[in-house]
């Protein structure tokens, strides 16, 4: 059976910018699963392609079958999650085996109010 | 919990894993039925292209043998000319008559084939390529290797259908979102990269026959030697084809030069055929009653001559090959200017820095300097640059409209005055005729902005946090009493196409730019305060702030906007940068 987990502290899933986000990362294979990458993400979803920000990332070289890793990643001023008109901007921690092409993810939202900015603005 | 953990940098990066908006079965079907014919043509082209090509290449293998030339001439065969030519060569015992003279070779204008005669004079010694497996089949010349650039082609109706097909049907069965990292785009940009790469070798492909030779020719033929000719033969050749009927003027001539009598029937150096018959008819009838006629001919070369020399509308076609390389080229620097975003705040627009004199500067976004960026000086804001720019995007997009709908109105035109009036055509450009008009109005319109009072305006902070305040101050110049009322306006707009989401993540599509947010802060009657004036503006603290990550934009801006009287409104919109509160720290 094969695994990649994100596990964030309390299970929080939003934050203000400047905050920090800690948590533990899991994989679970038969064999080495070559590399592991945890991704801390910004993405756009509109129209058009979507662009990604990697804010942060942390890499395991050579891994064994099966383990766990903690990690903390301080959160950048922005930008915002944000529900606009014509596009959207979402944040995310992503968890892949790149041999493996295997991935998770797991949403965030990041902004000053733990909601996403909502148009019309007040 | 241990282990080797490497932390690495920001990097920005786009991906184009989007799937179709959703498609009602009936429009997926009838999409998927228009791309699949693409798909099939391309294909069904692309295996023809490369089995000849195979078969090209193999004519490279064949064996080099000595012959001899027993007849070479040029004949008419159906109003066009051909080289007809008989060579006689040996293989073991065995003597061979062969009479091909290319694989691919086509019948065409009199002095190509005049120049093959030229080349391969009866009894002369030459050398000609025989298939070892077949000594029968022989040929005098091998066809190029650069027919191989024709199998890109058809990759493009194949890359066309395919992506069309993959986008009516890749939301039916998603991948699971898990295995596909949004964060890992690079292949989608290489596969972009490819397909756009394709466009733009197919516009170079075409460039030699369809731009650059012809005007090569038209500019070296200035300095032709204007001959009298004598027409021998002339009439409207007919092509026919699944398109209809196109005409061609074949006028046959002789004249002298270099003490030797040549024949020619190149009448000009595009020598296409097109739709119109009476246009051409008038040419042969002119040249038929024309006492003395004349043509020129290439001193470097007598065998080649051409009855007109000057360029003519055909030449536009050379614009054609451009449109390929121009959507090839400039999509790849796109996509690579995309890739290269890779800096920290690559989300947010930089200042406008042009200094604090006051003077409006550069209307795009420049470097953030951070001292800059977040001193709490005047920033200029830039204005006037944006109308020019504007007025000659307006010029260049109504010039090239009308100069390539002109040449199919001239032959409307044409038509009608020498009595053979083409209906369908003259109906069918109307609509281009009023969108061509359409553009020339916006153009002087644009044009006549261009003498409206300008605008110098600065603001302090350049970058604004959510939630504060700025000062902004400006100054007409150019007969600002012309503006009967100034209103600024405070506005935030996605400057992309605008979508409606109705939470299931379903989009709408239109080419608008909404707004947002906007919020008048002043409206102005007053001449003097008009012309020059400063007011305080106010972000609220709950809004998002200035982004710009290639593809998606909100932008703040301030728009000042005037109504003069029988003149084109004034309207400048100076952007603005809004940033979270706590950028400077967190950075």
């Amino acid at each position: 059976m094969n695994l990649l987990s994100i596990q964030i502290d309390g299970n929080k899933t939003a934050f203000r910018p400047g905050e920090t986000v800690r948590g533990a990362i899991r994989w679970q294979y038969d064999d080495r699963p070559g590399q592991i990458d945890l991704r801390l993400i910004w993405f756009t979803e509109g129209p058009g392609p979507d662009d990604v920000g990697i804010i942060d990332s942390l890499a395991t070289d050579d891994p064994s079958p099966a383990d766990a890793r903690s990690f903390q990643f301080r959160l950048p001023a922005g930008p915002y999650s944000y529900n606009g008109l014509s596009f959207r901007v979402r944040w995310a921690l992503e968890l892949l085996a790149p041999g493996r092409k295997d991935c998770t993810r797991l949403d965030l939202v990041v902004s000053p109010t733990t909601q996403p900015v909502e148009v019309p603005f007040r | 919990m241990n282990g080797i953990m490497k932390r690495s940098g920001v990097q920005i990066s786009f991906s184009s894993s989007k799937g179709s908006a959703q498609l009602s079965p009936v429009n997926r079907g009838l999409g998927s039925l228009f791309f699949l014919a693409f798909f099939l043509m391309g294909s069904l082209f692309e295996v023809f292209t490369i089995r000849e090509f195979v078969v090209i290449l193999r004519t490279y293998s064949w064996q080099q043998t000595p012959c001899r030339i027993l007849s070479s001439e040029v004949v008419s065969n159906e109003g066009d000319y051909r080289f007809a030519v008989r060579y006689e060569y040996a293989v073991g015992s065995d003597t061979f008559v062969g009479e091909k003279f290319k694989r691919n070779f086509h019948d065409g204008d009199y002095d190509k084939q005049s120049g093959r005669v030229q080349q391969y004079p009866v009894g002369s010694p030459a050398v000609c390529f025989v298939n070892p497996a077949n000594p029968s089949e022989a040929v005098l010349q091998r066809d190029s290797l650069l027919f191989g650039l024709v199998i890109l082609f058809p990759l493009l109706f194949i890359g066309i259908g395919g992506i069309g097909i993959y986008a009516m049907w890749a939301r039916i069965k998603p991948k699971p979102v898990e295995t596909r990292p949004i964060s890992d785009s690079s292949k989608g940009r290489r596969a972009l990269i490819v397909f756009l790469s394709i466009f733009a070798l197919v516009g170079l492909g075409m460039m030699w026959p369809l731009c650059v030779r012809p005007i090569y020719k038209v500019i070296d033929a200035r300095n032709w030697i204007e001959t009298p000719c004598r027409v021998l033969h002339a009439e409207v050749r007919s092509h026919d084809s699944d398109d209809g009927t196109t005409y061609s003027v074949d006028i046959l001539y002789e004249y002298t030069a270099d003490g030797k009598v040549w024949r020619s029937n190149r009448y000009d150096f595009l020598g296409s055929s097109s739709s119109g018959r009476s246009g051409k008819q008038a040419v042969v009838d002119q040249y038929r009653a024309m006492p003395r006629p004349v043509c020129f001919v290439n001193p470097a070369n007598p065998a080649e001559a051409v009855l007109v020399r000057k360029p003519t509308a055909k030449l536009l076609i050379c614009l054609f090959p451009w449109v390929f390389f121009l959507i090839g080229a400039g999509g790849i620097v796109g996509v690579l200017r995309s890739a290269r975003r890779s800096k920290a705040a690559a989300w947010l627009p930089p200042v406008s820095d042009s200094g604090h004199a006051g003077v409006a500067g550069n209307m795009y976004w420049l470097n953030p300097s951070p001292e800059n960026d977040f001193a709490d000086d005047w920033v200029a804001l830039p204005a006037a640059g944006r109308r020019i720019g504007k007025f000659f995007g307006w010029l260049f997009f109504a010039v090239f409209w009308n100069g390539i709908t002109s040449v199919f109105v001239t032959i409307a035109v044409q038509s009608c005055r020498h009595g053979h009036p083409e209906w369908f055509m003259t109906v069918f450009l109307v609509p281009f005729v009023l969108i061509g008009l359409a553009l020339i109005l916006a153009a002087c319109h644009q044009l006549l902005s261009l003498f409206n009072p300008y605008l110098i305006a600065r603001i302090r902070p350049g970058r604004i946090p959510l939630g504060s305040s700025a000062d902004l101050n400006w100054t007409f110049k150019g007969l600002p009493g012309r503006i009967g009322e100034l209103k600024v306006v405070l506005t935030a707009t996605e400057p992309i196409r605008s979508t409606s989401d109705d939470g299931d993540r379903k989009r709408q599509m239109s080419p608008s730019s909404k707004p947002v947010f906007e919020c008048e802060l002043a409206c102005l009657t007053d001449p003097q305060q008009i012309a020059s004036g400063q007011i305080r503006l106010s972000i609220p603290a709950s809004a998002m702030h200035s982004f710009d990550s290639g593809n998606c934009r909100l932008t703040w801006a301030v728009s000042f906007r005037g109504d003069i009287r029988i003149w084109p409104n004034l309207k400048d919109d100076l952007p603005i940068v809004v940033v979270p509160p706590n950028l400077q720290e967190l950075r």
